[in-house]
């Protein structure tokens, strides 16, 4: 058992401060659009990038029952806003999660997305991932 | 494609932005023993507070196995932050530990991590002990959620001249403490559903009375989560957690 704290690790507190600074920028580019449960990462590795996970959420004026439209309709508006295109990310059993390709908010990626169970929004975002956005 | 888009949500990111900066004071005050992976989740209603909720985590430098690094920074960061450390959850193998109490620029701080090592479990309980522990079934967990919600409520509806705003905001921050620890400890035993039953339970009468109609397919749901509830607090054999039992709670209230 480690009978002191840890060796003073260094402090890698920077890359992570500036992406939590660059998630409140984030929220206020986007507005009413900004529902977006934001995680940020501890900096595990110099070589690894520090990166803003932001999943579309919900709050509670929405409509549960429409939940994965909710959600379909902020990705798609927050798409067209930013000019970038939805892709399709990965599915497992009846989940299917759609991504706008990675942007830059002050130099810090992001990595916005939501996922979807509903056989009829998951197939209108198919069919949003053919429209070219610019 | 549909028709028309939903409606507007109203922009409510200042709480969910203010926390943002705690989270950065927070990294700023623990510095070198900061290995956290930090969410703030989004406003979901303006009744319950916007935390941070940061899990302890390691960096790829850190000396020895994973969770004797974790639990020395949970123990380092409770003498930073003057806070103690309480057993939250626990599954088959692994089991989480908190600090109670934190808030960092009003923001209330979820500071947790999870363990799963025999000999780090053991130390981290005698330190939890320190609080006292005591055992939390689904039936505790449940009542304590909807005696916690009571208590918000009622003190909300209070009248103006006497209400305590300091003691609200301890209710809702200790509402919202019991909401997180309720849904670990019910999605952990595999009773998600329980999660989504008691938050109906709480929700849709305020919707009902709001809407304009009579909304029959929500007071269905209502009922069906009252039942779902009823039924797991009556059954008999419980499976156990051990769990801290928040203070002035009872079991078996509905």
């Amino acid at each position: 058992m480690t009978a002191p704290y840890l060796a003073p690790a260094p402090a890698r507190l920077g890359r992570q401060t500036a992406a939590l600074h660059a998630a409140a920028t984030l929220l206020e580019w986007l507005g009413h659009l900004g529902v977006l449960n934001i995680a940020v990462h501890a900096d595990y590795a110099p070589g690894l990038p520090v990166e803003i996970d932001a999943q579309i959420g919900m709050v509670t004026e929405d409509d549960d029952d429409q939940g994965d439209q909710v959600r379909l309709d902020r990705l798609n508006a927050i798409s067209v806003l930013l000019g970038l295109p939805i892709r399709r990310e990965w599915t497992s059993g009846s989940m299917h999660a759609f991504a706008l390709p990675r942007f830059d908010v002050d130099t810090v990626p992001v990595h916005l997305w939501t996922a979807f169970t509903t056989p009829d929004v998951i197939t209108r975002a198919d069919a949003l991932t053919t429209e070219v956005r610019r | 494609m549909a028709a028309t888009l939903t409606p507007a949500a109203p922009a409510r990111t200042d709480r969910q932005i203010i926390a943002l900066h705690a989270a950065v004071s927070l990294l700023q005050r623990l510095g070198g023993i900061a290995a956290l992976v930090v969410s703030v989740h989004a406003d979901w209603a303006p009744d319950f507070p916007v935390s941070v909720d940061a899990q302890i985590s390691v960096h790829e430098a850190d000396p020895g196995p994973g969770d004797a690094a974790r639990f020395d920074r949970l123990v380092a960061a409770a003498v930073a932050l003057n806070a103690p450390i309480t057993r939250e959850w626990a599954t088959s193998d692994q089991q989480a530990f908190a600090l109670t109490g934190v808030r960092i620029d009003t923001v209330p701080v979820h500071l947790w991590a999870v363990f799963t090592d025999p000999d780090v479990i053991a130390r981290a309980h005698a330190l939890a002990a320190l609080n006292g522990g005591s055992p939390m079934t689904i039936s505790d967990t449940i009542a304590a959620y909807r005696t916690s919600g009571k208590a918000l409520r009622a003190m909300d509806r209070g009248p103006r001249p006497t209400r305590n705003f300091g003691a609200t905001e301890k209710a809702y921050a200790f509402h919202n403490a019991t909401r997180s620890r309720m849904a670990g400890l019910l999605a952990d035993a595999g009773r998600g559903d329980l999660v989504h039953a008691l938050i109906d339970v709480e929700t849709l009468p305020a919707r009902i009375t709001d809407s304009p109609g009579p909304r029959p397919e929500l007071r269905q749901r209502l009922k069906a989560a009252r039942a779902t509830l009823r039924a797991a607090q009556n059954q008999q054999n419980p499976p156990p957690f051990l769990h801290r039992r928040p203070a002035g709670t009872r079991t078996g209230e509905l």
